[in-house]
């Protein structure tokens, strides 16, 4: 991709090797400069200084990492999310694309224990897998200038959450008032590739409430 | 005692930027950081600074400043640099006087940088003072400065003891041919897409920042089908089902679901940030290995001719 970064595709492209595989040639490169590895569903791109480092020596630091099987525990969470009105403007679409009640969407959309892909886009966008393949709707057109910050929205397979107001062609079916991103803390975003999120539906009065709050890992309501 | 340096005019869109926060990307955090590295570099060689320090860039109009007592300043990227309205030479640094006004008009390209001895010493984000505004982080409380606003300067050393420094090449060049190494992605696109884009003119679209420059120009075919998101370099060339192409510049998204046809090689990518509105661009085909011998003789003359203390965006973050 280029003259600073390479592509790598590995053989077995589940999520946890993937994401491991980042992992490993973030911590075989550390010692150099102008590293960035960023893992998505099936790929990652190394980042370099082409002045510091080869093409060559990446692809043979990357041929030798073996990739141990995925251990590391992980961790859930449970994300509140209100719907209706403004906070909805795709959700009738969803539901008459899918033939469904936007009550059913809803109730769709928030019984599935989703798994976080990986982290992009924006600052902590978690791309996430196991949408009801009911839900499964195509994207926008044209993508939308501005998308709210907290929108959980559909695109294609893959659903999502826009952490910041950015543009964006998936379709919005609801927001969260949670804060996905905080540079303050250690780690800046609480999930890793590999943890899972559930949406649990709120009223507007607890999304005004909840307004701001960190997310938080638990399989019970932290609020 | 802090040097302050007050914003007199922000002109259109000035935000403090480095040479970027690395180590993030994972995180969804792109690199950022100026968009002409090559004469954001500059005016810090000029202001008296190793390369790195955080400096303004100013978008599309210049700025006016006001620092509270006497600093060196480097200018780069705009014609017209006044000190209480006295002419200074283009592309060059001196001293500014305590409570007198710079101001700088006349952009060559679409940015200028200004910097100052000492750098501008708001506190790093990440390992960085680079403004990225989408998710308001790092430099001056996230956001574009306003008029009014008081910005810290770092500890300066001595001022050179010349009147004038110079910078002896200018980095902006137009029109704008832009070499790019065709990619891993073009097999999802039909073969005219190729051919259309290294033919046909193009031109910058009014709606490019930081995250992309657009381009306008004849319809490119669109890839078919839909493809799972992937990580996607700077410089990528994005070509949407509406069968536009947009160049991927610092800021951009890190992960995206469109097809990339080609990367644009990295000094050509600091010269795009310099394309105004309006600006044609054509495109050239290079390949992998020119791509990268070019980068890296860029890269080398760039750190000679200015050089650095530390490595340039050389901390990795933590994960």
């Amino acid at each position: 991709m280029g003259d600073s970064a390479l592509m790598v595709e590995p053989a077995d492209a589940g999520a946890a090797t993937v994401s491991a595989l980042a992992e490993s040639i973030r911590s075989a490169l550390a010692r150099h400069r102008a590293v960035d590895v960023i893992p998505s569903y099936s790929s990652l791109l190394v980042r370099y200084d082409p002045t510091d480092l080869a093409a060559g020596r990446i692809e043979a630091i990357v041929r030798g990492i073996r990739v141990a099987p995925f251990e590391r525990a992980t961790r859930h969470f449970l994300v509140p999310v209100a719907y209706g009105g403004s906070l909805s403007p795709d959700l009738d679409d969803v539901a008459a694309l899918s033939g469904m009640s936007t009550q059913e969407v809803i109730h769709r959309y928030c019984s599935a224990r989703y798994t976080i892909r990986c982290i992009g886009f924006s600052p902590g966008f978690p791309y996430l897998d196991g949408l009801d393949p009911s839900l499964h709707t195509p994207r926008l057109e044209t993508p939308r200038p501005r998308v709210p910050a907290g929108s959980v929205a559909i695109g294609g397979s893959q659903t999502g959450i826009y952490p910041f107001e950015t543009p964006g062609g998936w379709r919005i079916l609801g927001r969260t008032p949670l804060r996905l991103f905080d540079p303050a803390l250690d780690p800046p975003v609480p999930y890793r590739p590999g943890d899972t999120i559930e949406f649990t539906s709120i009223t507007w009065e607890e999304f005004e409430r909840l307004s701001g709050l960190p997310v938080r890992s638990g399989e019970e309501k932290s609020w | 005692m802090v040097t302050r340096l007050e914003i007199v005019d922000a002109g259109l869109r000035t935000t403090v930027q480095d040479a970027g926060r690395c180590g993030w990307e994972h995180l969804g955090v792109p690199r950022g950081g100026a968009l002409d590295f090559a004469a954001y570099r500059w005016a810090n060689r000029l202001a008296a600074n190793r390369a790195d320090l955080a400096a303004l860039e100013c978008l599309l109009a210049g700025v006016t400043v006001r620092p509270d007592t006497d600093v060196w300043a480097g200018v780069t990227g705009a014609r017209q640099v006044r000190i209480d309205g006295r002419s200074v030479p283009a592309w060059s640094g001196f001293r500014v006087p305590g409570e007198t006004s710079l101001e700088i008009q006349a952009l060559d390209g679409a940015r200028c940088y200004v910097a100052f001895q000492g750098g501008i010493a708001v506190p790093p984000v990440l390992g960085s003072r680079s403004t990225y505004l989408p998710a308001a982080l790092g430099g001056f409380e996230g956001r574009p400065l306003r008029s009014g606003d008081l910005l810290p300067l770092g500890m300066a050393g001595p001022m050179p003891q010349v009147e004038i420094l110079r910078a002896p090449t200018r980095a902006i060049t137009s029109p704008l041919q832009t070499r790019f190494a065709p990619g891993l992605r073009r097999d999802r696109l039909p073969e005219e897409a190729l051919s259309i884009l290294l033919s046909q003119p193009f031109t910058v679209s009014p709606q490019s920042n930081e995250m992309g420059l657009r381009l306008l120009g004849p319809p490119l075919p669109p890839g078919a089908g839909t493809m799972f998101s992937e990580p996607m370099p700077v410089g990528g060339i994005q070509i949407t089902p509406g069968g536009h192409a947009i160049v991927l510049l610092n800021a951009r998204g890190t992960i995206g679901g469109y097809p990339v046809l080609g990367t644009v090689i990295t000094p050509d990518t600091w010269r795009l940030g310099q394309a105004r509105p309006g600006d044609p661009i054509s495109f050239a085909a290079v390949s992998v290995e020119e791509a990268r011998r070019v980068t890296v003789d860029a890269l080398q003359d760039l750190e000679a001719a200015t050089p650095a203390a530390l490595p340039i965006c050389g901390k990795p973050g933590k994960t």
